[in-house]
């Protein structure tokens, strides 16, 4: 870990509130591209920024030095994720909310107005096939499936985050690029 | 077609997760498999084109808008907990707080009203002290109340001082205390023995006797014949048991032999007849006039009870041959 950080950590643990707000400027964007890609839903992944940042201020005293602050961070965002998605389902079950998984999603990100319309049209549905492998797939193999491919996180380091075997997460990760390979199939050659 | 046994390792070998040996084995193999070279490039491809449409950024904008949200939820929820008066300010905690101080003022009040008797100028209330200690009956617009019993809570006997400390259930902290020939004392024990209620009571009360029988080796008539009300009424074990005990340390008049000899030929209770028979044979050595109870005690239904008396019968009867042969 970076010296300067483990000083702005051990002041944020003395109540430090500045120092706190540089470590948040340095993990952030992370985090936020994490809650967005695990939710399909902005508003919901910025509630659960909000909750990892003020979760992580309670906390910060008894963070042991064990891991990096970005895995621990993470390992925070992972688990409000996993609540958010427990409760939007319950939620859903009792209809009391329309909007599902997809309302929000990145992939409104993914069109510009420099794209053709055929090519814009052509990734979005590449983009949303993608989605809808991954949104069906558990939600432990889309969190490890995301750690691996979008933050590069090696097997050992995931296995550290979700707290299980390193064979848990291989397994996962498979199981998770089979069921893409499967539903992709006709996109390639 | 069969599938190949590799392809299941080509995604670890993409990802770079294989070891050394695992990937120069899957390297020599995937040049001559064609199937696991379609699998390494379908899943390149795949991986590659999720990587590319999954590189998208949060929004600067709402990232700044979000860092200022938690700053200024971080300084507020800073600011409730270094400040004690945000106690005061927070409304969850008015309310408990309220009736928490509330409570301890009325219990507070209520304990000095008691201790130090505000409203009577400290004197001691006499009716009050009267009841508890039992001078005489006190009649009420209801009903006469029994005086010596209101809530005794311990009876002790101080052997050092020769006191007994009769102490009252009261939030008043009422205690008398006065040696063994003092009269309310007197009548105190001897009614916590016959009238109360509470086995525990009764317990001390006979305790505290057996204290002054074995200072003096001596108990009073009175005292004695609380026992024998006890020994015969008493449904608790274990206080007939104590009284049998307090019995241990007076002199073995004819009274006490009268009660200890009831109680080994009528109680039911194995344990209590064991430490009657005791008592009444554990003193002196046989005697002729002890065979009439020891002749009895041999039927008991207690193995040890009827091997003791057939032991003492024995020495009796040895000591009469002894004496005989003496003689001759």
């Amino acid at each position: 870990m970076d010296p300067s950080e483990i000083d702005l950590i051990q002041a944020a643990q003395r109540g430090d509130v500045a120092a706190f707000e540089k470590l948040m400027r340095e993990h952030d964007r992370g985090i936020l591209k994490l809650a967005l890609l695990l939710l399909q839903n902005h508003q919901d992944a910025q509630d659960v920024y909000q909750e990892v940042f003020l979760k992580s201020f309670d906390h910060i005293k008894y963070f042991r030095f064990e891991s990096s602050y970005n895995t621990y961070l993470t390992r925070i965002t992972i688990n409000l994720c996993r609540n958010r998605i427990r409760q939007r389902r319950i939620r859903q079950w009792l209809s009391l909310d329309d909007e599902g998984e997809g309302r929000g999603s990145p992939a409104e990100s993914l069109i510009s107005d420099e794209t053709a319309p055929d090519e814009q049209v052509q990734k979005l549905e590449l983009w949303q096939q993608i989605q809808g492998v991954l949104q069906n797939m558990p939600l432990k193999q889309r969190t490890a499936f995301t750690l691996k491919h979008i933050y590069g996180y090696s097997i050992k380091e995931i296995a550290e985050i979700e707290r299980c075997a390193e064979g848990t997460v291989k397994n996962h990760i498979f199981r998770a690029v089979q069921k893409l390979k499967r539903q992709l199939q006709p996109y390639f050659p | 077609m069969k599938k190949c046994n590799y392809t299941q390792q080509v995604y670890f070998y993409i990802i770079d997760e294989l070891d050394e040996a695992k990937k120069t084995d899957l390297e020599q193999h995937l040049a001559t498999c064609p199937q696991c070279q379609q699998e390494k490039e379908n899943l390149t491809c795949i991986l590659s084109e999720y990587n590319a449409m999954a590189t998208f950024e949060p929004d600067e904008a709402t990232l700044r808008t979000l860092r200022n949200v938690v700053s200024l939820k971080l300084k507020v929820q800073k600011t409730h907990r270094t400040t004690f008066g945000s106690l005061f300010t927070t409304r969850s905690f008015i309310l408990p707080l309220q009736y928490i101080t509330a409570t301890i003022i009325l219990v507070a009040f209520g304990f000095l009203l008691g201790r130090f008797n505000v409203f009577d100028g400290g004197k001691k209330n006499s009716i009050l002290q009267t009841l508890l200690t039992g001078e005489q009956q006190v009649q009420t617009l209801q009903s006469d109340i029994v005086p010596y019993l209101v809530g005794i809570d311990r009876v002790k006997f101080n052997p050092a001082s020769g006191q007994v400390e009769i102490k009252y259930n009261t939030v008043n902290d009422i205690s008398y205390r006065g040696n063994s020939q003092n009269p309310i004392v007197r009548e105190v024990l001897r009614r916590a023995i016959t009238e109360e209620t509470s086995p525990n009571i009764r317990m001390q009360a006979v305790k505290t006797l057996g204290a002054i029988a074995e200072q003096n080796r001596h108990l009073d008539p009175e005292f004695l014949q609380a026992i024998e009300y006890l020994l015969h009424e008493e449904q608790n074990v274990g206080v007939r048991l104590m009284a049998l005990r307090v019995l241990k340390s007076v002199p073995l008049s004819e009274t006490v032999k009268k009660m200890l000899v009831r109680i080994l030929l009528y109680d039911e209770v194995t344990a209590v007849r064991i430490q009657a028979f005791e008592t009444l044979t554990g003193r002196q050595a046989p005697t002729e006039e002890m065979k009439s109870y020891l002749l009895a005690a041999q039927k008991d239904t207690s193995s040890y009870i009827r091997y003791k008396a057939g032991e003492l019968l024995n020495r009796i009867e040895n000591n009469k041959v002894g004496e005989i042969s003496r003689e001759e």
